[in-house]
């Protein structure tokens, strides 16, 4: 991508030193984007125009964009969710159905048509009052907009950053293992790691985690 | 072992107590099985350098989170299969403060354990020489000893 910091860089140029396992997988990712089951057309086209709006890939054509509606279909298709739902919110499959047909009763209301045929702006407005639980429709008063939309940006967020195109764009080289990290410390890198050409956003992470605010050690809130 | 044979006594639930349980009671020479909801996997063939395919160690069985305040059960929150949460876990070992086990008399919150820290440290010295814990010499709390690994 243009617009980012790692231009050049290709995560699969290493994939010779991924596990043979991992490996497979990660290209079958790429290579065999998983049909179209759960959705029906007008969903994943509707679903394509959301994906284009919240995770945007304006510097790849088609052929090089990461798909990920075909993922989301995949997980619902074959049950492939983590489980779990709060009281109040349906199953998985019934909230990804609902919530693309919040996003069309939303847009009806504010500009009396499709989704998919809005324009940019138009679009970010109607995704904006659904996260902000403040969207027009009969769904949003059957499931809350917020907490929907959260759960929407999470799991594309996941299908996105789970292929290579994607881990190029963040100078992410792939899997550890086998080879692992030597050079861990603050601002050291493995021969292997893409340097940076341009100031990212992630040197204020950086900078707020020595502060003492981010989360340090593994991953996140969990250890 | 089959399905016929007499047993003393069955663990259900393998993870990072049960495990514990089933090894315990058969070192005391009890008949013992254990039983789990999921696989037990081989970390050589089972284990992706990928961290959306290994998802499938995380409990995603059908469960609800009702209440005031909800909890968030998803993602990598419990494990499910021989080994239990440990199949993903951070490996940090880490002891309870002395003052942890009396929070309500100290503090004036919380309650207090019914046990002490001396209660448990011999579990801890026990677990840590079993799991190969090491850590620096100079640990606030008891002994953390820098335990040379064979592996
Ligand atoms: C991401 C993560 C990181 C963690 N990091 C650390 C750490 O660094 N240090 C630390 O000390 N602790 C850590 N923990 C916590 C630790 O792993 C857990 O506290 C511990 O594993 C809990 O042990 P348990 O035996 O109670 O349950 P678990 O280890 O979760 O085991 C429960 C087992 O029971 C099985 N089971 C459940 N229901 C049934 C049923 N009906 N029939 C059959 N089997 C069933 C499950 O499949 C599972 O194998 C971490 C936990 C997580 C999730």
């Amino acid at each position: 991508m243009k617009s980012s910091p790692f231009e050049g860089f290709d995560p699969l140029a290493q994939s010779d030193h991924w596990e043979d396992r991992t490996r497979e997988l990660v290209l079958a990712r790429i290579e065999q984007v998983p049909p179209r089951r759960f959705f029906t057309e007008d969903e994943a086209q509707l679903l394509d125009a959301v994906v284009d709006r919240l995770l945007p890939q304006p510097d790849r054509n088609a052929d090089d964009a990461v798909p990920v509606t075909p993922f989301i279909d995949q997980m619902l298709f074959e049950d492939d969710t983590d489980g779990f739902r709060k009281d109040g919110m349906p199953w998985d499959q019934q909230v990804w159905r609902l919530a693309l047909r919040g996003f069309e009763e939303t847009s009806a209301a504010r500009y009396g048509i499709g989704f998919t045929e809005l324009r940019n702006e138009q679009r970010d407005d109607v995704l904006a009052a659904v996260q902000a639980g403040e969207a027009e429709g009969q769904t949003w008063r059957e499931i809350p907009a917020a907490a929907t939309f959260d759960k929407v940006m999470q799991e594309l967020v996941e299908v996105y950053y789970a292929h290579p195109a994607a881990w190029a764009e963040i100078g992410w080289p792939g899997p550890a293992s086998k080879r692992g990290y030597m050079r861990t410390g603050y601002g050291e890198r493995d021969p292997w790691q893409p340097k940076e050409s341009a100031p990212a956003s992630s040197v204020p992470m950086v900078r707020d985690r020595r502060a003492g605010t981010g989360p340090s050690g593994s991953g996140g809130g969990l250890h | 072992m089959s399905a016929r044979d007499e047993l003393d006594a069955v663990v259900v639930g393998v993870g990072a107590a049960g495990a514990v349980l089933v090894r315990k009671l058969a070192a005391a020479g009890w008949r013992v099985a254990g039983l789990d909801a999921g696989p037990h996997w081989d970390p050589q063939t089972d284990f992706l350098s990928d961290e959306r395919a290994m998802t499938k160690l995380f409990w995603r069985d059908r469960r609800v989170s009702a209440g005031d305040d909800p909890i968030e059960l998803a993602g990598n929150v419990t494990g499910k299969g021989v080994g239990g949460s440990t199949t993903h876990y951070s490996m940090y070992a880490l002891r309870l403060h002395r003052s942890d086990f009396e929070t309500h008399t100290r503090d004036g919150v919380g309650s207090d354990w019914p046990l002490s820290y001396e209660d448990l440290e011999p579990y801890y010295d026990e677990v840590e020489r079993e799991l190969g814990i090491a850590g620096p010499l100079d640990w606030p709390v008891g002994r953390l000893p820098p335990w040379t690994l064979s592996l």
